[in-house]
C-alpha cells in the first residue's frame, strides 16, 4: 500500500485475526483528524479495531486522549518516525459522553 | 468593556440597563478590581483547574471592595501556559498537577512513550518501558497526564501555585511563588493576603512595593499570623 493509496482515506485490510479498520491521518489537522477517527469507530461494531496513523505535537496527544475520553480503548501506540501508529478497540458507548 | 462618553448626568440610567442585562459597573481606583481568569478546564485542553468556580468564589466576596492602599488585581489561568499571566497580577492563581503512575483500575502503561515526547522540560524518561518521573524537574503542567492514552498516568497532586506582588505599568515586575498545591484553602488565603496588605502597605503602594521593601518571608509571616 502506497502513501497516496492510504491518504485518500478509509480502507480495511485483512489479517489472520480478521478485517483491521484503517486510516491514515498524517497532514490532517486538529480537530479534522479527531472528527474522523470519531465517525469511522462510530460505524464499527463494539470491540473492532481501528488502526490510524497520526503526527507527532498536537496530533498525537489529542486523538488518543479524546478516544479514550469517549469511551473507547487505546490498545497500542507506537512511534514510527515522525510519526505514531494507533490501534483503537472501538467501545461500548453508542455515543460519546 | 468600556463604553466612553457617558454623560454623569446619565450614568444612573446606563448603570440600571446593564444591571437588567446582569453587568455590573467596573471598579476603578484602590479596589479590589475585576477578576480576569482563562476558560480553564471546562473548555480548554490544556485546563488543570477549574479557573471559573474559584473565579466566581473571589468574585462575589471581594470585587470592588474599597478601603484596600491601592488597586488589587487577581488572575487565574488554568494551566502554565499561564493564558492569563497569573505572574503580573498583586494576586495570581494557576493550575497545576503533579504526575504520578497508577496502573491500579486496569489502567496499564502500554510503553508508547507520548509522555516522554510531550513534556517540555524532559522531567520523563522511559526506564524499562515505564516512565520515571524526576519532579525536580517538573513543572506539573499535567502535559503528561492529559496526553497519556491509557490513563496511567494520573494527577497525585494537584492544586493552584500562588504568585503574589506581580504588577505592569510603569514599573513591571513578576510576583513572587507564595505557595504550591493549594487547593479548598485558596479562598481563605485571599483573605489573609489581602489582610495583611491591608495591615502593612502605606497608601498608594503596591502589594509587589510593599514586599520589595519588607521582603517575602516577612510578608509570609504576616499572612500566617493574619485572624481569619
Amino acid at each position: 500500500m502506497n502513501r497516496s493509496e492510504e491518504s485518500r482515506g478509509v480502507r480495511s485490510r485483512e489479517t489472520d485475526g480478521g478485517a483491521i479498520h484503517y486510516m491514515d491521518l498524517r497532514g490532517e489537522i486538529c480537530p479534522m483528524n479527531w472528527v474522523k477517527t470519531k465517525l469511522r469507530l462510530e460505524e464499527l461494531d463494539p470491540g473492532e479495531p481501528l488502526e490510524v496513523l497520526l503526527d507527532e505535537g498536537e496530533p498525537i496527544q489529542n486523538v488518543p486522549r479524546s478516544a479514550r475520553s469517549e469511551g473507547h480503548k487505546i490498545l497500542n501506540l507506537k512511534r514510527e518516525g515522525s510519526y505514531y501508529r494507533v490501534l483503537i478497540e472501538r467501545g461500548h458507548l453508542s455515543h460519546g459522553t | 468593556m468600556e463604553i466612553p462618553f457617558v454623560h454623569l448626568d446619565n450614568l444612573e440610567t446606563v448603570a440600571e440597563e446593564l444591571d437588567e442585562v446582569g453587568l455590573k459597573l467596573g471598579a476603578c481606583g484602590p479596589r479590589f478590581r475585576v477578576i480576569t481568569a482563562c476558560q480553564g478546564v471546562s473548555i480548554c485542553n490544556h485546563g488543570l483547574g477549574d479557573t471559573e468556580s474559584l473565579a466566581k468564589k473571589i468574585d462575589e466576596r471581594y470585587y470592588g471592595r474599597s478601603g484596600l492602599p491601592h488597586k488589587f488585581k487577581v488572575g487565574i489561568a488554568g494551566c502554565p501556559n499561564a493564558c492569563i499571566k497569573p505572574q503580573e497580577n498583586d494576586l495570581g492563581f494557576m493550575g497545576v498537577a503533579q504526575p504520578i503512575l497508577d496502573e491500579s483500575n486496569g489502567a496499564e502503561c502500554i510503553s508508547c512513550g507520548i509522555c516522554e515526547d510531550v513534556c517540555p522540560v524532559k522531567a520523563i524518561q522511559l526506564v524499562d518501558g515505564k516512565p520515571q518521573i524526576d519532579l525536580t524537574r517538573c513543572i506539573n503542567d499535567g502535559k503528561c497526564i492529559n496526553s497519556c492514552p491509557t490513563g496511567s498516568l494520573r494527577p497525585e497532586r494537584e492544586g493552584w501555585t500562588v504568585f503574589v506582588g506581580g504588577k505592569f505599568g510603569k514599573h513591571p515586575q513578576l510576583g513572587w511563588v507564595f505557595d504550591r498545591f493549594v487547593s479548598e484553602e485558596a479562598v481563605e488565603l485571599v483573605e489573609r493576603i489581602l489582610g495583611a496588605y491591608c495591615r502593612l502597605a502605606h497608601k498608594r503602594e503596591r502589594l509587589g512595593e510593599l514586599i520589595n521593601r519588607i521582603g517575602l518571608e516577612k510578608f509570609r509571616e504576616a499572612v500566617q499570623s493574619e485572624q481569619v
